[in-house]
């Protein structure tokens, strides 16, 4: 489910951000095809242009009206910061202080369930999809 | 040269995951009408499983006979699990291949969508994979909401996530696992209303691998009432929160995933009260240009979608669909408030689960 903060789009511009380092990466054998990960460049791109070209247009729009200065904030500025900036920062900010955290708590494994030990595992080979040996009420 | 080597290798000659080493377990409560397609849709893959358990948690319309007169192993708890987790878990101790695949009863398969997952398999890093999610039938506003929010995430976030190694979560309703890690870490937990993401997560903090798979594709039926969609919405946003609650320390030794789930927490604590009560106040008393908002990151939503959509050749049902994603998007803000109040402010755990597809 997606409940970002509209406007902001702060999980997308994270993401964006991803991608953009993703040539960075070292590629494991088996791992995500080099043309999937082209096309993932592409579209980033291609986001990030249209978000841009959204913001301007916006702003364009908001500045001509009459209610502009009182719009300021959507139209491309919080307090004489543009928005995207102020979008940066706040990724920023969560990035630094995860990180920070990560470095000053040691992590500590969230504990598991017992382990289960399957019934049949060392048991005889059956026939692909046996009969339903198992009648409603049977098992229990 | 060989004439096989100048061939390029099927999907059967690459998967990992041969039929007689998977086991498929199907969870089922009260599942009559949608079961039997999906067992249907197992049998008819290019690789059928070796066995399919149905979990018939004691449903009172015949879900288990609907099951067995398909062929297939028919388990019955003597009492109600109370949750998907436990009727899978339940199925579990009775699997006894190297392989196992959770769908839920109302969900159906391409045709290839088993061999194609396994292909993964071959990283003996990996014990989880999951694949593509789209809803089956796309006609109320709930549906079409749904379905443009998958494509959207399946097209965009999850391959990104994907190609750092950390998906958020291996979907619930179609994914596949290794035996042997699956039964290490007690099977699907019910500590919380999440027990996709929980295990999710537990084998990243293990240091195992979970891959996504777009190739493979599932198509579950999704809520289609408001009555429905609200059931499992709070059960997605309050097992969010305890999955946040429960893994935090732990998920601070996963790069990455860290910073996703960082983010997605940061968003549902400050998103609904935003989004249900700033910005309708500065439309209302500052400027109406304010409403604005509630659309402006339209291209960021509409690119991955209409892309991904293109590829499927439903160019038109996505663009149809759109308004409907900003709708759904603030009943997800109404129900992730209520989960945030719920669990972290009044400390009141979400325990019952609740069924709603």
């Amino acid at each position: 489910m997606t409940a970002g903060v509209p406007g902001l789009g702060l999980s997308g511009l994270f993401l964006v951000a991803s991608v953009l380092v993703m040539p960075l990466l070292r590629r494991r054998p088996g791992e995500v095809r080099p043309t999937r990960r082209r096309a993932l460049v592409v579209l980033a791109v291609a986001i990030a242009a249209a978000t841009w070209g959204t913001w301007a247009l916006v702003a364009g729009a908001v500045g001509a009206g009459r209610e502009g200065a009182r719009a300021a904030g959507l139209g491309g500025t919080h307090a004489g910061v543009p928005a995207l900036l102020v979008s940066i920062a706040i990724v920023a900010l969560i990035l630094a202080v995860t990180e920070i955290l990560a470095l000053v708590l040691r992590p500590r494994p969230t504990p598991t369930e017992p382990p289960i030990t399957p019934i049949h595992r060392s048991g005889p080979t059956p026939g692909p999809n046996r009969p339903a040996s198992g009648i409603p009420g049977a098992e229990g | 040269m060989p004439e096989t080597s100048l061939r390029p290798r099927s999907a059967v000659e690459r998967s990992v995951v041969r039929a007689d080493e998977l086991t498929v377990i199907i969870p089922a409560y009260n599942e009559a009408a949608s079961v039997g397609d999906t067992i249907r849709s197992l049998l008819d893959q290019t690789t059928p499983p070796r066995e399919i358990l149905v979990v018939d948690d004691c449903s009172t319309d015949g879900t288990g006979e609907v099951a067995a007169a398909l062929g297939v192993t028919v388990l019955r708890p003597e009492t109600n699990t109370g949750s998907k987790a436990g009727a899978q878990t339940y199925a579990l101790r009775h699997v006894r291949t190297d392989f196992v695949m959770a769908i839920d009863a109302d969900t159906v398969l391409d045709s290839d969508a088993i061999e194609t997952l396994g292909e993964v398999f071959a990283d003996p890093e990996v014990v989880a994979a999951s694949g593509h999610v789209l809803p089956r039938h796309v006609s109320t506003v709930w549906e079409r909401g749904r379905y443009v929010e998958y494509l959207y995430s399946f097209t965009f976030h999850k391959p990104v996530q994907d190609v750092f190694g950390r998906p958020l979560i291996s979907s619930g309703c179609f994914s596949m696992y290794r035996t042997d890690e699956l039964c290490a870490v007690g099977g699907w937990s019910d500590r919380t209303m999440a027990e996709d993401m929980d295990l999710t997560w537990t084998f990243s903090e293990r240091g195992h691998r979970v891959r996504f798979v777009p190739e493979a594709s599932s198509y579950p039926i999704e809520p289609a009432t408001f009555g429905f969609l609200a059931k499992q919405l709070r059960r997605w946003s309050h097992g969010f929160v305890q999955n946040v609650m429960l893994h935090w320390r732990g998920l601070l030794g996963v790069p990455y995933l860290r910073s996703v789930v960082a983010i997605g927490f940061f968003d549902a604590l400050v998103s609904p009260a935003l989004t249900l009560l700033v910005l309708p106040l500065l439309a209302l008393f500052v400027s109406s240009w304010f409403w604005l908002a509630f659309v402006i990151d339209l291209p960021m939503v509409a690119l991955p979608v209409l892309v991904g959509a293109r590829r499927r050749g439903e160019f038109g049902r996505a663009l149809v669909g759109l308004p409907a994603y900003f709708v759904l998007r603030l009943v997800n803000c109404w129900f992730m408030l209520g989960a945030v109040t719920s669990e972290l402010v009044f400390r009141r755990r979400l325990t019952t689960y609740e069924k709603g597809h």
